[in-house]
């Protein structure tokens, strides 16, 4: 009958077929576990059921507190390399104005960085010439260059190599102090240190 | 059209025939001789213009009249040369075509310019008369057509043909100025009118760009910029505001300046060894010769407008100074010995002076030096006036000043007469270059 008739009909009656085998084989189940362990074995079932979902959560709080770990051990390693940076890159060496001479605390500036070079054998720093507002834009760069370029000569005559230290002249285009008084134009003379 | 051309030959004609009669016979307006004479003193005696509102003669937008007419002032005015006599102080009766003379002297006006317009189609027509009010007769006439934006160009080129007349030579109505603003908070390359109108944003780098230079054939303008790094040089196309890298050399690639003609530019290099030196470099960066040498800072060269001499700032003799070298020789001398911080030169383009800035007290001010003989006149007083540049026919001198504070641009005569700022951009303008005179003229 089922293979005379290949209509909606038969496939309805297909459906049937299956639906009662699966009802028959759960209800089997249903019974067996019935049979070997009763109420208990139910409860079982809950509880693995939960100590997996545990699990899972307890997977998943792993995962995160990693994930901070790592978070946290790379902020620490940013802090320590800021911390590093800041220590070369805050303290400037200043001039005299329309001058590139290093004076001798700036020359005690550059032995300290020299220093903290060596220490740290893979470290390169940029050489950045700055100047104070007066002036023209063209003799300022040229004058940014000299102030960066005699303090990188000096690096490099205390022993640094050259491929370490490179060097930009901003003239006085960026000025730390944007004051217009002779404060603010000695704090602006200025070669300044970055890492690279 | 025929009777419109047929007065415009008659008003040329009379126009060229009264201007080569000064010239030639030396003949008669005590005006137009004086003028020519002394126009650049700082005494000169300013010349009265009265510019009553352009009539109407057609459909035309009826409050133009009087725009035209104001701006027409505005620019004579703007060049120093001229002083405005209110029109309505004229109590004659209003003649197109014969102009009431006497009535018109009565208002202490020397010359006078009458006007008209017309709107034909989309097209627009105008009619400018230039004349001398004492002798009672036409100096000059001029009729333009043209579209009807062309409108503040027409009043601009009469303008120009006035200051002609008075002169022999164009003058700058129809020029650009190239300038630094910090209006958008990083410096950047603008463009405008020379009169400070118009003000077009050209680069938009968003870094710092400096030293903008007008090329002499107006197409293009030099300038550097660290937008990729270290300050290098670039042409920036006009128009279209393409930007062209030509010097990327490890240092500094800064301060051009356009070799007379535009085939190549004077530039500051520092290469590797970190000292500015100057060289003359062709148009795509390469380079043409070496001019300066030795362990002083050579910088901001000027070339003199045949190009056989260059101007340039070096610190060899421990501070600042302006220096001329003949370019053939290279043989240099020092052109200023007062303070010991004089820059910016830039060449007059008659050759006869250079203009730059000079401090004292800790402020600067614009000077010029007379080359024939050295002398060193002051020029500004009050706040720091600097990076000076000459207007084409070399008749007025733009600069920067911060006298009202920040720093924004400024003109003047020759002689320091007349200083005006002529912008009032947001933040602040520097370093101005003013462009060559347009080809049309």
């Amino acid at each position: 009958m089922v293979k005379t008739k290949h209509t909606g009909l038969g496939w309805l009656l297909a459906l049937l077929i299956l639906s009662s085998l699966f009802l028959l084989a759960c209800g089997k189940q249903e019974i067996k576990t019935d049979g070997l362990t009763g109420a208990p074995g139910g409860e079982q079932v809950k509880e693995d059921d939960a100590e997996k979902a545990k699990k899972r959560a307890r997977i998943r709080e792993q995962e995160l507190t990693e994930q901070q770990l790592r978070e946290k051990a790379l902020a620490e390693e940013e802090a320590r390399r800021q911390a590093m940076a800041a220590e070369f890159e805050n303290e400037d060496v200043f001039f005299e104005f329309d001058q590139f001479v290093l004076s001798d605390s700036a020359k005690a500036v550059l032995n300290k960085k020299a220093k903290w070079l060596k220490d740290r054998p893979n470290a390169k720093a940029l050489i950045e010439g700055h100047c104070d507002e007066r002036g023209s834009t063209e003799y300022n760069l040229a004058l940014g260059q000299k102030r960066a370029e005699a303090a990188m000569q000096f690096l490099i005559a205390l022993g640094i190599n050259p491929s370490r230290v490179s060097t930009i002249s901003f003239g006085k285009e960026k000025l730390a102090d944007p004051g217009h008084n002779e404060a603010a134009w000695a704090k602006n003379r200025r070669a300044h240190f970055i890492l690279k | 059209m025929k009777p419109n051309g047929t007065k415009k030959n008659r008003l040329l004609v009379l126009g060229i025939f009264f201007w080569a009669g000064i010239l030639i016979v030396g003949q008669p307006s005590s005006l137009f001789s004086r003028a020519t004479i002394d126009i650049d003193s700082p005494t000169a005696k300013k010349i009265s213009i009265v510019i009553p509102d352009l009539i109407n003669l057609g459909s035309g937008e009826p409050a133009l009249g009087g725009i035209l007419s104001q701006l027409l002032s505005k620019d004579l005015d703007y060049s120093g040369f001229f002083q405005g006599v209110d029109p309505k102080t004229f109590l004659g009766k209003e003649d197109e075509k014969n102009p009431d003379f006497r009535a018109w002297g009565l208002t202490g006006a020397e010359l006078l310019v009458k006007g008209n317009y017309q709107t034909t189609g989309s097209g627009f027509q105008a009619d400018f008369r230039l004349y001398d009010v004492q002798q009672g007769r036409l100096l000059l006439g001029k009729q333009y057509s043209g579209g009807a934006r062309d409108q503040k160009k027409m009043v601009h080129r009469f303008a120009d043909e006035i200051l002609y007349l008075l002169t022999g030579e164009y003058g700058f109505f129809q020029t650009q100025i190239a300038f630094v603003s910090t209006t958008s908070g990083k410096k950047e390359i603008y463009l405008a009118d020379f009169d400070g109108s118009n003000f077009n944003r050209l680069t938009h780098h968003n870094s710092i760009s400096l030293s903008p230079r007008w090329s002499p054939t107006g197409q293009e303008i030099a300038y550097t910029s660290y937008k990729d790094g270290n300050p290098s040089l670039y042409l920036l196309q006009l128009p279209g505001g393409q930007s062209l890298r030509i010097s990327h050399r490890p240092g500094l690639n800064i301060s051009p300046a356009w070799f007379p003609g535009g085939e190549s530019l004077a530039v500051a290099l520092s290469q590797s060894g970190g000292n500015s030196e100057i060289y003359q470099i062709g148009r795509t960066g390469n380079i043409l010769q070496r001019l300066t040498y030795g362990a002083a800072i050579d910088v901001s060269p000027a070339w003199s407008p045949d190009g056989k001499q260059m101007a340039f700032v070096s610190n060899r003799s421990g501070n600042p100074q302006i220096y001329i070298m003949q370019v053939a020789t290279k043989e240099t001398r020092r052109v200023t010995f007062q303070g010991n911080y004089n820059v910016n030169p830039v060449w007059s383009p008659k050759g006869d002076r250079i203009a730059y800035a000079s401090m004292a007290g800790n402020h600067f001010d614009i000077y010029t030096l007379a080359l024939k003989n050295g002398e060193a006149q002051r020029l500004t007083f009050g706040g720091n006036n600097e990076s000076p540049d000459f207007s084409p026919d070399g008749r007025m001198i733009l600069f920067s000043s911060t006298r009202q504070g920040k720093s924004a641009l400024y003109v003047m005569n020759l002689s320091g007469a007349n200083q005006r700022r002529i912008t009032f951009l947001n933040g602040e303008q520097f370093s101005p270059s003013w462009g060559p005179k347009k080809s049309e003229n």
